[in-house]
């Protein structure tokens, strides 16, 4: 098995900006063992700051690793802030020219793939333009076009999904397997889970720069979801809420109607959110809410539990569980449900955050925001 | 996804088992031709950039050295009467146009890497072609000035077979932009104030300079510094060139000196810093 890339105690700290002595947690990136070999999708995991963009610069090698060590295949193509660098008053073209070169295409080379470029990104009428007259998802996609036609060896994604439409992000994936195929490595960053799970052989978990899991995707993404559903700071729940709150969230987990955790779930599941609340001093009668947003994006439906039976007064220490039960009718994506606990009237509330992570996977074919659960109930000679 | 419950090789396992040579991520990969060709090809960029977009285009490379010629000229015949001779439009042409290739190459090199830090973060690349193609873009101009340089040596009479000389000047401007102007790179992306100590120390080598004064009116005392100012010899070469002053060979000496040894301690100095741009450009 040819390797692509391995990484040996790699680890990674950045000067202090302020030049003040160094602390020593500073680093971004610390004691990463990893490899990718040749045919192989490695997709790296984590929340924001957890270390995956240093991962790879170290990988891409614009950075140098302040501890252990980095090697790689040669040709490698960096789909990281595509279209960084372009110059917004040459044209496409020019740009392509020049960003291909960079890359490592000869000039030959260049010239044999500009139309296969110009094509891949759909902007034959304007490539004679100047990018600043683009609209950003065109600038996206000519950027992609160009570094994923350098036949690497290794190949870098950071956040494939941001890039252009859904046909276009569908496109992207299609030609990722391909070169996979053709053998080279692909290490790939994301926060897309279902992407992640999709496309990935195994996956590496990071937490605060260190490596935290790495295995099967399901297993990465299932302590990854335990992870997010900890809340930011670590810790259990409720730990940022402040210790005052009269009642906290203690843990939350998402269970299928078996009872049993997921890690994947597909648009139209029924998900059994199980929470665990502790009093810290005696509270009356209170209320249950809850919202699901898009992982990242906005809210999709919010519910205040009027119509919910009235939850008991609870003495201090006590603990209840809870389980909301809610119909997943989404399309692919990640998703994320907060809960929120007030006392009856609205008048204060105890706690509002992020309870589960949700994985649903494209597997149904559902895509967009929502799931209208089509089905193919006729079909006939007309 | 059956496939994704193998769990993951351990690296030192992997790392034995492996055949073929990895070399490390940091190791800038390509020929020297390679980057040569993309140093020219950023070089172009930079020059076409510069003027793309204005009415008037490459034009401004000749109307603004003569603007500033004519002006220096009115000011120091007309207005102070310090300078003398027939020949002082030219003399202060000539010097303009050298100083503002040099000026503008030790400037744009200084800041090229963090001004390409959006590339730096991204692709693996050697910086060097940064400072590189920018001094090679201000010199682009130079066969297209020299022109009008010999237009004017006709037109006062003062054109002969030293012009021949002429062809050394852009090559000393190159030496010492290259070595001063990676250098100063070098140290720009950690410590931004070197763009502005830049600045200020080329006003200071621009007065310290004959560009707008005659050399032989400085008094003694201050003449000695001549001897040890690098743009010395290349003004005073391109004024052999065109101007049939006598020739300097001292100061051509020391500015092709100055030159070799600025390139060399300026690359040195910048392959060794340039492993941490990513980080701080």
């Amino acid at each position: 098995m040819t390797t692509r890339l391995v990484m040996t105690g790699a680890g990674k700290r950045y000067p202090h900006p302020s030049l003040r002595k160094r602390s020593a947690d500073a680093w971004s990136l610390k004691d990463v063992d990893l490899t990718v070999d040749a045919g192989e999708i490695v997709a790296v995991v984590g929340r924001n700051g957890a270390g995956k963009s240093t991962l790879l610069k170290l990988a891409a090698g614009v950075t140098h690793p302040s501890a252990g060590e980095v090697r790689r295949a040669r040709r490698v193509a960096p789909l990281i802030e595509v279209g960084a660098g372009f110059h917004p008053d040459l044209t496409g073209r020019e740009n392509v020219g020049l960003n291909g070169r960079l890359l490592g295409m000869s000039d030959r080379e260049v010239k044999r793939k500009l139309d296969s470029i110009v094509e891949f990104a759909e902007l034959r009428a304007v490539i004679d333009s100047p990018v600043k007259t683009y609209s950003s998802g065109m600038f996206m996609r000519l950027g992609f076009s160009v570094a994923i036609a350098t036949d690497p060896e290794l190949l870098l994604v950071d956040e494939v999904l941001a890039v252009g439409d859904l046909p276009f992000q569908v496109k992207c994936l299609d030609r990722i397997r391909e070169i996979r195929e053709s053998g080279a490595g692909i290490l790939f960053v994301s926060h897309n889970l279902a992407a992640v799970q999709s496309l990935s052989d195994r996956a590496l978990l990071l937490e605060r720069g260190e490596p935290l899991l790495s295995g099967g995707v399901r297993e990465v993404i299932g302590r990854y979801h335990e992870l997010l559903a900890l809340g930011n700071r670590g810790g259990e729940l409720g730990a940022e809420a402040g210790g005052q709150a009269a009642v906290q969230l203690i843990s939350a987990r998402a269970l299928d109607p078996d009872g049993q955790p997921r890690e994947l779930w597909d648009p139209g599941d029924r998900v059994l959110v199980e929470l665990v609340v502790e009093a810290r001093e005696d509270v009356g009668p209170s209320m249950i809410g809850a919202t699901l947003h898009k992982e990242g994006g906005g809210m999709i439906g919010s519910w205040l539990g009027l119509n919910a039976p009235k939850i008991e007064p609870m003495r201090a220490g006590e603990r209840r569980v809870f389980t909301l039960e809610v119909l997943l009718n989404v399309a692919a994506g990640g998703y994320v449900i907060d809960v929120g606990m007030g006392d009856e009237d609205l008048s204060v509330t105890y706690f509002e955050q992020p309870a589960v992570h949700l994985a649903v996977s494209t597997r149904l074919g559902s895509t967009g925001l929502v799931d209208f659960a089509p089905v193919l109930v006729e079909q006939g000679h007309g | 996804m059956t496939a994704t419950t193998t769990t993951m090789t351990t690296t030192t396992a992997t790392a034995t088992t492996a055949t073929t040579y990895l070399p490390p991520a940091t190791a800038r990969e390509g020929s020297i031709a390679h980057w040569g060709a993309i140093t020219w090809l950023l070089a172009k960029r930079t020059f076409r950039l510069r003027y793309l977009g204005s009415r008037l285009g490459l034009g401004w490379a000749f109307l603004q050295p003569l603007v500033q010629a004519a002006v220096l000229t009115f000011l120091f015949t007309k207005v102070f009467k310090v300078a003398r001779g027939p020949h002082y439009p030219l003399y202060v042409l000539t010097g303009i146009m050298i100083w503002q290739a040099f000026q503008g190459g030790v400037n744009s090199a200084t800041t090229s890497a963090v001004d390409n830090a959006a590339l730096l973060r991204k692709i693996p690349m050697p910086a060097v072609v940064f400072p590189l193609s920018q001094v090679l873009s201000v010199l682009m101009v130079f066969p297209m000035q020299s022109v009008i340089l010999i237009i004017g040596a006709i037109a006062f009479g003062t054109l002969g077979p030293q012009v021949l000389l002429l062809p050394i000047v852009p090559l000393l401007v190159a030496l010492l932009g290259t070595g001063i102007g990676c250098f100063t790179c070098a140290f720009h992306p950690a410590v931004r104030d070197v763009k502005f100590v830049v600045e200020s120390g080329l006003l200071l080598l621009f007065y310290a300079t004959p560009i707008l004064y005659d050399p032989s009116r400085l008094p003694a005392s201050l003449r000695g510094f001549l001897a040890i100012n690098p743009m010395y010899g290349v003004v005073s070469l391109a004024r052999t060139a065109l101007m049939q002053q006598p020739f300097d060979l001292g100061a051509t000496a020391i500015s092709l000196g100055a030159g070799a040894v600025f390139v060399v301690i300026g690359l040195l100095v910048f392959r060794r810093r340039s492993t941490t741009f990513a980080d701080l450009a």
